[in-house]
């Protein structure tokens, strides 16, 4: 039986397919950046991501550090009970997968959000910042409690392969981390997590194969081990086994919290592919749990039961143990680059919600882009020290523990009920989700100190005393979440939802495609739209809420009254010769007999732009943008493609003003595409955009006099909106 | 002595089985939905 003595002496195989390994991702990414037109199009892919790898980067996010050797870790301390891992996880996935993903998707496209804390401030109509400030400040802590544990399982990996000492492993995988943020990150990450994400199943399928073939079942060796091992509640009975079961469980109600499975739902690219990636995503699932928990079980079985002093290195030595040394070195490299690519996303998260949610959205509206350029350099620098640091003290927790309680519980109970309810509730209000927010985030951090704080005061109940013993030492995302949800629907009713809600909620009973682009439909007719950090014009009003506003003051008015504009603008015509996109659907296919029609032309302006980002210690490149924005409400929203415009006669029209002069919407696209690149990149300096191409033209919209009411038709997109709103 | 009981058995196989069960309702059930919706709304824009 091998032992211990495994750690430190990886044969040179492992430690030159590891380096190599590791060499040849660093070199890709580094070459592929160079042709890459927006790395931060990873965010939500451009929301292009197919269903294997929407369903495989779903779960693979997981893969970093927890499933990856904390789950085999819990195994190998406890047991089969640890194969109770995927008893909440699994049904909270498809739950997620079956209840949230479409709303979610068709939301957020609908506001044209690409981040939670911009989606809720759009959905809750929240004008003072609060519910993004609060968000962003959620993210920013449990984040980082995420990256701190990914830095703890890199130190474990380095620590294993090459004998390092525990606190080495921590400042090189910190070091490593860090490093690798400031680079650049986002190497292609789509693809990567993908390959990353297979290897280690791969393993999980493989190790428990080989030692299967060589070893049988491991419950014999388990029992001689000792009893608890082979029983399902861990040896315990009564209340004990019920918490057991229920900490066990509870951990499935962290899913529709964490933002790195949410922003997977967001970048979905079409609705038959939401079945298959949640077909994918599950049997992932399924592989991956019984996979882990075997791999624990196993090195139980091979290496002893005591017989590895830190149960998170199971994994690795399993690894080392079972697979031939090429294998072994690939299947750790793998690991890591997970987890460095994680731990990368969730660094730059927490640092864009510290900079940009926080700072320039709450505190100093009017900073300037030099100033976000380096805040977000400090911003990241300090997150990844402070993580450095909490991986530091935090170095005696098991992985599973940390992960669990200083990230995924946090998110689970802060974020999660909000989530669920802006996609279901209309009731929900701003207030209740700030206080749903505060409460989940307080209660996960005081019930996880709960048992050291007690036994301090002399106060924890004794063993024999299994309720209360079992309340004060279940998993804290159980009374998060429930105390979190109860915060939100009491504060909610006592308040008042935002106005227009039914409108955005009746988009859920459509199919995807009635809001999605599909083929040959432009994304710049998207309605809806997201206002940059700082500006003061209209957050939740869209185009349909604009043009029945227009409509009524043109009906109301003598249609020639006194506008701003000049030419055509802001006018009623009888006919005007207008640059539009060409409509999809024609005046004449919504004309009828028993109805009238009247044309209204919206003006949108759109730009094509080559930015040059220029990142520390690394060669510039250049990003291409189309921004497409809004003239009547002073919206720029992202558009994945230039759009073709077509002079055209429209007669009976009214020809909406535009509220931007060129030179404020040229100002206003460039400082998008900047907020765009400082979300997704550490920037060297603030980086300076071209614009290559602009195009002014007229989204048209029919409205339609109809007996059973006066609709308004997007001619480009082809949905719906009722005149009286 | 077998190491395992009846009880542990159906602790460790049985949620795997009904999770299994529940992703092929899903599945199926989510594309009769969605199926279903699309022709509704089809039908609802050739009926204008």
């Amino acid at each position: 039986m091998a032992s211990n003595a495994i750690a430190g002496s990886a044969s040179v195989w492992v430690l030159g397919t590891f380096t190599v390994y590791l060499l040849a991702l660093v070199g890709i990414g580094l070459y592929t950046s160079r042709f890459m037109d927006s790395v931060g199009d990873y965010v939500i892919g451009g929301r292009r991501i197919g269903p294997v790898v929407t369903g495989f980067s779903e779960r693979a996010s997981e893969m970093s550090g927890w499933l990856t050797l904390g789950v085999p870790a819990d195994a190998y301390g406890t047991g089969i009970m640890a194969f109770l891992n995927g008893l909440g996880m699994i049904p909270a996935d498809l739950f997620s997968w079956a209840a949230i993903a479409k709303r979610l998707r068709k939301y957020t496209e609908l506001v044209r959000s690409v981040t939670l804390p911009t989606f809720f401030e759009h959905r809750l109509g929240d004008d003072t910042g609060r519910v993004k400030g609060v968000s962003a400040v959620v993210l920013m802590l449990f984040e980082g409690g995420y990256v701190g544990a990914q830095i703890v399982a890199a130190g474990i990996l380095l620590q294993i392969l090459t004998g390092i000492d525990p606190w080495v492993g921590i400042i090189v995988g910190g070091i490593i981390v860090i490093s690798y943020t400031f680079l650049g990150g986002y190497f292609a990450v789509a693809w990567s997590d993908y390959f990353q994400g297979a290897i280690i199943l791969t393993a999980f399928i493989a190790l428990p194969v080989i030692a299967f073939v060589n070893f049988g079942l491991p419950f014999e060796e388990l029992a001689q081990s000792g009893d608890s091992l082979t029983s399902i509640t861990a040896g315990t009975t009564g209340w004990a086994a019920v918490f057991g079961i229920i900490s066990y469980a509870a951990i499935g109600l962290g899913v529709p919290g964490n933002p790195h499975i949410m922003v997977r739902f967001m970048g979905i690219d079409r609705v038959k592919n939401i079945r298959r990636a949640a077909l994918v995503a599950q049997l992932f699932m399924f592989v991956a749990y019984i996979g882990a928990a075997f791999v624990g079980l196993y090195a139980l079985a091979v290496f002893g039961g005591g017989a590895i002093e830190t149960p998170d290195a199971v994994m690795p030595m399993l690894t080392l143990d079972l697979l031939p040394d090429v294998l072994a070195g690939i299947v750790l490299a793998a690991a890591l680059a997970a987890m460095m690519s994680s731990a990368d996303s969730q660094l730059l998260v927490a640092t864009s919600a510290v900079v940009e949610d926080v700072y320039h959205g709450f505190f100093d509206r009017d900073a300037t882009q030099e100033e976000l350029v380096r805040y977000s350099r400090y911003a990241t620098l300090g997150l990844g020290v402070a993580s450095v640091g909490f991986a530091y003290f935090a170095r005696g927790t098991p992985i599973y523990t940390l992960v669990l309680d200083y990230a995924w519980g946090g998110l689970g109970a802060a974020i999660g009920p909000t989530i669920i309810a802006t996609l279901w509730w209309k009731r929900v209000t701003a207030e209740g989700s700030v206080a749903s927010m505060i409460v989940g985030t307080i209660t996960m951090i005081l019930w996880t100190q709960l048992p050291t704080v007690l036994g301090a005061v002399g106060m924890m109940p004794p063993e024999s005393a299994a309720f209360w013993y079992g309340l004060a030492t279940v998993y804290g995302l159980f009374p998060a979440f429930v105390l979190s949800v109860l915060t939100l629907v009491v504060v909610s009713l006592l308040t008042s939802p935002p106005e227009g809600v039914d409108e955005r909620f009746a988009v859920f009973d459509k199919p995807l495609s009635a809001v999605l682009s599909e083929d040959g439909t432009p994304e710049y007719a998207t309605d809806g739209g997201a206002v940059a950090a700082g500006a003061s014009g209209p957050k939740v009003v869209t185009e349909a809420d604009n043009i029945r506003n227009h409509v009524a003051t043109a009906a109301s008015t003598a249609l020639d009254a006194e506008r701003p504009a000049t030419g055509p603008v802001g006018h009623h015509h009888d006919q005007a010769e207008l640059p539009v996109f060409p409509p999809a659907i024609s005046r004449e296919a919504v004309t009828s007999e028993s109805s009238r029609v009247t044309a209204v032309a919206y003006p949108y302006r759109v730009y094509e732009t080559e930015t040059e980002v220029d990142r520390p210690f690394m060669s510039a490149h250049t990003d291409r943008h189309v921004v497409s924005m809004d003239c009547s409400r002073r919206l720029a929203v992202r558009a994945d493609v230039f759009p073709e415009t077509d002079a055209r006669t429209v007669s009976d029209v009214l020809v909406l003003p535009t509220e931007l002069d060129d030179e404020q919407a040229d100002e206003k696209a460039r400082d998008e595409v900047f907020e765009w690149t400082l979300r997704t990149s550490v920037l060297a300096d603030v980086p300076e955009t071209e614009i290559d191409r602009v195009a002014d033209a007229y989204k048209l919209f029919w409205l339609v006099e109809r007996p059973d009411g006066n609709v308004i038709i997007d001619s480009v997109r082809g949905t719906e909106r009722p005149l009286e709103g | 002595m077998a190491p395992m009981s009846v009880i542990d058995w159906i602790g460790l196989v049985g949620p795997y089985v009904v999770f299994f069960g529940l992703l092929i309702v899903y599945y199926v059930w989510e594309g009769r939905r969605e199926r279903r919706l699309r022709e509704r709304y089809t039908e609802g824009r050739h009926g204008e």
